[in-house]
């Protein structure tokens, strides 16, 4: 094997890792207990004490495109077992943070949701845009002077058609950034660690396996240290999932058969399906800040990176709770300006998934996707 | 002169319930005449010691056995000062009690050998009278680096006169060319100013303190206490007389034109660790090659060390050195860039915390590697390293290549006491040029009494080791001008007040005892007659068993003395069936581990003898002989463990007990006897689990042998 000339340690990437969230990083003295009691970790090829070194001498190119970063779930087994305090699961964390800002386009854009000291620009362009929104539909009015009438988004605030067309739009743009993103990725993963020929199961299969793997959520099980995860983390998920595709029929729904809208029932099975998203995504939102709070040790070092993305979520789905509330007790007072901030948390939320730690939905779903290909993934 | 003997009998920790202790004292009386014969149920207790005390001075006694528990307990309680008498305490509790079958025919037979040998002993010995003359209580400190300085300055505070000689002129040593020290004080985390400037102020302001720079030494005469030392400094001569010696003459750095596989004298810019030292002290960060400025430098830790093809050990010091100076590198310029390849990170003890700090810069890189090749590529040095822990082979470049050399003793292949000794003018120094001693049991000992090294030249160590190892060998040298000015032995005899007697009329100037005293104690005149020192002796009686003429001799221990004992047990004859041997017992380790074994009730052979000697190296090859033909079917000598380990106490008595077995099967074939009749055993302390079997395996043996025909004769 011919000697690999170092590339240059970046001080900077070693600077930034350490500011976000990594900062236990130099710590390490490379004994290999994080690797050992790692359940995640694949055993011809075991993270995370490459990767600890790796950070240590700023190989940042080796990092960002490291698929096994991804298959950390950040247990922090890693983390309560070190000797020496160097937090494994916090510095991969940090390692995804760079990652995504790494890849992501426009940077930008990263810039802006990862960067505390931007908070109120990345606040700002929702507030406006929804303010924008409302500008088009002529009911900027609305959120000064509510009207008496029973409570009608539709009617009275942002119309489905605005909604649909310019929410709408917004998103696909900043998703199409996140994905020119993830193929950068998922074209270096294949640079730094190419798929041999022979065992590959193929795209598509690996994809239908990662895709069923991440509906068991089989990898939070096998944590020990930060075992509540698993619970967060489901609650997240699944009510996300729901919600996501609760209002994805209801779009459709306005389109096709306008009539049936709004739904005044609570039994609808759309209704309900909707309110158990909710009730899903708050309790594992609130598990999950709860955890970090009280149990920083086992759940994580928390960063801005975390805590936007987390609050962002879950304000989301308070807000929606709320929204739905004030229409069904007609609390016109305060209905408007509830839908107006779930609607401004839910831009926060899906037009900055590329840049924010949500990310992870599309990078870790194809790391795994990438690991399981090029094999010793642990399944 | 007259013997007087009493025998004190205790009966108590299961002695009465396990032997006859009537038939005891008929021995005693019937066969020995002994003055008096008392039995006891608690010897210990004060109305037992009382009793002692009482019959010594009624009765006039001058020879007392004690027999009770070993030797080794209970040494306060049965510590009767008097100048006359001369007891030995027998411990039949440990030798019969504990580890014999009780009320046997056999035992009862065992514990009345041991009255006879002990009685025996009594009569033929004699209490010491100790070898005084005035000395000089002086002390001489060689080296005024770090750790002699402050050596001198431990000694003058607790009173002591102090010569303090430095071949430069200017104290300091090595320690003079530090930017910065790696820290010693809490919570060790940066690099530390040196003091040696306020430490060099201390000693030369000290009154007790004679510093004599420039200075080398001539030659040392003499012995311990009366160490006649004769100084020069130009072409001025001085001489002082001191008692005792710390040699703190330092180390150097190994020789890096023998790491050119390291490149070292590829590139100019390929330094060691004493020349970055030296840039960092003099604030000149530059390439010595062509100026440049320096932004990477790449350090190889073990650059001939932990090699067998150089330093085989490792220094223990070049690892927080680089850690200090990468951090000092990094504080001069936050845009260099320190790498460091390491084989092991040592930094022991509390050093881990710098390790630690240093780990935190973000530029400092470290990594294991194993370094193949230093080469020049342009203006550049490019290291070579495989084995890393960043999964691949590396290629670094430099700037500056530092190569972190370890510690060579300066007794390597210097000649620094100038002793005028017959084995030569040093302390004798083991593989590495460390002067040696048993470095197993007593590493702060050397081969030469009263004289210590401390500091680097000990052992590879730090500054931080070396300030306590300074006021280690201080503490040393004052123990021994004090033991030494009442005539006392120093370790690990300490206390012993005997010293060698020459009969020297009847010397054959063979030579033996002046070669092969482990502590050169013995010098020789033209004809090769031995010129005893009793101050550099530390009693281990080699010398008395290394002469064939046996006219070396302790007043209480000794060839006819221990001669008798042998003789003083009864053989059965050969129809009886109960043969017996005799075990030589090395009193350092084999017999605290017999103890050992007696405490855990392990049974012994009732037919074995055991006699404690002062070393393996004592034993006399008459003893042996002399066993055999008064009818003893074997003879087994357990000692203490030689080789490149050596347990030994006094370094090669258990070697020198091999080596002289060849005169043994020589008295064997005269006697013609079998060779298996003698065995040699050696034994660490820990392994008293071995000594049943041993001695039954011997016995086994000799079973097998046969009957000693001597025996009826």
């Amino acid at each position: 094997m011919t000697a690999l000339r170092l590339t240059e340690p970046d001080l900077d990437f070693i600077k930034e890792l350490q500011k976000t969230g990594g900062e236990s990083l130099k710590k390490c003295f490379q004994c290999a207990t994080c690797s050992v009691v790692c359940q995640l970790s694949p055993d011809n090829n075991p993270f995370p004490r490459k990767e600890m070194i790796w950070a240590q001498w700023g190989q940042k190119e080796r990092l960002v495109s490291d698929h096994h970063v991804w298959l950390c779930h950040q247990c922090n087994d890693c983390s309560t077992n070190c000797p020496r305090g160097a937090r494994p699961g916090d510095v991969l964390a940090a390692v995804r943070a760079q990652s995504i800002r790494h890849y992501s386009i426009p940077g930008f854009m990263t810039k802006i949701v990862q960067d505390p000291k931007l908070i109120l620009v990345a606040l700002a362009i929702p507030v406006l845009y929804v303010l924008a929104m409302l500008g088009v539909d002529g009911h900027l009015s609305t959120l000064i002077h509510p009207p008496k009438a029973e409570v009608e988004y539709g009617s009275y605030f942002l119309s489905h058609l605005t909604l649909n067309i310019m929410f709408t739009s917004a998103f696909v743009i900043f998703l199409l950034g996140g994905l020119v993103g993830l193929t950068r990725f998922i074209n270096d993963m294949k640079k730094t660690d190419p798929i041999p020929g022979d065992k590959d199961p193929g795209f598509i299969k690996a994809v239908i396996a990662a895709f069923f793997e991440l509906l068991a959520h089989r990898k939070f099980k096998k944590c020990t240290a930060g075992s509540n995860r698993y619970f967060s983390h489901f609650g997240l998920f699944y009510g996300f999932a729901l919600l996501f595709i609760v209002t994805s029929i209801v779009v459709l729904l306005i389109l096709v058969a306008p009539d049936t809208y709004p739904i005044n029932s609570l039994s609808n099975p759309l209704k309900l399906a909707g309110n158990l998203g909710a009730i899903l995504l708050i309790g594992g939102g609130l598990i999950a800040i709860y955890d970090r709070l009280t149990t920083p040790d086992l759940a994580g070092q928390s960063s801005y990176f975390d805590w936007f993305f987390l609050l962002v979520i879950l304000t989301v789905g308070i807000t929606g709770l709320l929204t739905e509330i004030a229409r069904f007790t007609n609390a016109s007072s305060w209905a408007y300006w509830m839908y107006f901030f779930h609607i401004v948390f839910v831009f926060c939320l899906l037009c900055y998934l590329p840049y924010s730690k949500f990310g992870h939905l599309l990078y870790r779903f194809f790391a795994i996707v990438h690991s399981k290909r090029v094999g010793g993934y642990p399944e | 002169m007259d013997t007087t003997v009493g025998v004190f009998l205790c009966t108590g920790c299961g002695i009465d319930e396990a032997m006859d202790c009537e038939a005891l004292k008929k021995v005693a009386e019937s066969e020995y005449k002994v003055k008096c014969f008392h039995s006891h149920k608690k010897l210990c207790n004060p109305d037992g010691v009382e009793l002692i005390k009482k019959e010594i001075s009624e009765q006039g006694l001058n020879r007392v056995v004690i027999a009770a528990c070993s030797p080794r307990v209970k040494t306060e309680v049965f510590h009767f000062d008097s100048p006359e008498v001369f007891q030995d305490r027998l411990g039949l509790r440990e030798l019969v009690a504990w580890t014999g079958e009780p009320k046997h025919e056999d035992t009862d037979m065992l514990a009345q050998d041991y009255i006879r040998m002990s009685i025996v002993k009594v009569q033929k010995g004699a209490p010491p009278e100790p070898f005084k003359e005035e000395i000089s209580k002086d002390m001489l400190v060689v080296g005024g680096g770090w750790t002699g300085m402050h050596s001198a300055l431990d000694l003058a505070s607790a009173g002591y006169k102090v010569h303090l000689v430095e071949k430069d002129d200017k104290l300091g040593g090595n320690a003079l060319n530090l930017a910065k020290r790696v820290p010693m004080n809490p919570p060790r985390r940066e690099p530390e100013e040196p003091d040696i400037e306020d430490l060099i102020g201390k000693v030369q302001a000290d009154a007790n303190i004679d510093v004599h720079l420039a200075t080398e030494i001539q030659r040392i005469n003499g012995q311990p206490g009366l160490l006649d030392t004769d100084l020069k400094s130009g072409s001025e001569e001085k001489h002082v007389r001191v008692g005792a010696i710390v040699s703190a003459v330092g180390y150097r750095p190994y020789d890096p034109a023998k790491l050119a596989h390291l490149g070292y004298g590829t590139s100019p810019d390929v330094i060691t660790n004493v020349d970055m030292e030296k840039m960092l002290k003099q604030d000149s960060l530059k390439k010595p090659s062509d100026n440049g400025s320096v932004k990477k430098v790449v350090f190889i830790q073990c650059a001939g060390s932990r090699d067998p093809d150089h330093l085989p050990y490792c220094s223990g010091v070049c690892c927080a050195e680089t850690l200090k100076q990468a951090r000092m590198l990094r504080d001069a310029d936050k845009d260099i860039k320190a790498f460091i390849l390491y084989r092991d990170m040592r930094t022991p003890g509390l050093l881990e915390d710098f390790y630690k700090s240093a780990q935190d810069d973000p530029g400092i890189f470290l990594t294991k590697a194993d370094v193949k090749e230093v080469k020049s590529e342009g203006n550049n040095l490019v290291v070579a390293a495989e084995n890393t822990l960043l999964g691949q082979d590396l290629e670094l470049e430099a700037d500056i290549v530092v190569l972190a050399t370890g510690m060579v003793p300066n007794t390597l292949d210097n000649e620094v006491l100038k002793l005028n000794y017959r084995q030569g003018p040093d302390m004798p120094v083991d593989r590495y040029g460390f002067p040696d001693s048993n470095y197993v049991c007593f590493p702060y000992e050397t081969q030469r009494t009263a004289m210590y090294a401390a500091g680097p030249v000990r052992q590879p160590m730090d500054a931080y080791q070396s300030r306590v190892d300074a006021s280690g060998a201080a503490l040393k040298a004052i123990q021994a001008v004090e033991e030494i000015s009442r005539g006392a032995a120093v370790h690990p005899r300490a206390g012993d007040l005997t010293f060698p007697e020459f009969f020297l009329q009847r010397c054959t100037q063979c030579k033996r005892c002046t070669e092969e005293c482990p502590f050169g104690a013995l010098n020789e005149d033209e004809k090769g007659t031995p010129q005893p020192n009793p101050n550099r002796c530390r009693r281990c009686g080699v010398c008395m068993g290394a002469c064939p003429e046996r006219i070396i001799s302790f007043k209480n221990y000794h060839v006819d003395q221990i001669v008798s004992m042998i003789k003083a047990v009864e053989i059965p004859e050969e129809d009886e069936e109960k043969p017996r041997a005799l075990c030589l017992i090395c009193e350092n380790d084999a017999y605290p581990s017999l103890d050992i074994a007696a405490l855990n009730k392990q049974k012994l052979n009732p037919y074995m003898r055991f006699l404690p000697v002062r070393c393996l190296g004592s034993v006399n090859v008459v003893f042996i002989a002399d066993a055999l033909s008064a009818g003893y079917d074997g003879v087994l000598l357990l000692g203490c463990k030689h080789g490149d380990d050596y347990q030994c106490h006094f370094i090669k008595g258990s070697e020198l007990a091999t080596k002289r077995m060849e005169n043994v099967q020589e008295a064997l074939q005269r006697l013609v006897l079998e060779s298996e009749r003698v065995r040699i055993e050696e034994l660490a302390l820990s392994e008293w689990r071995r000594i049943p079997k041993i001695v039954d395996e011997f016995m086994e043996t000799l079973e097998e042998v046969g009957p000693n025909p001597y025996k009826d004769m």
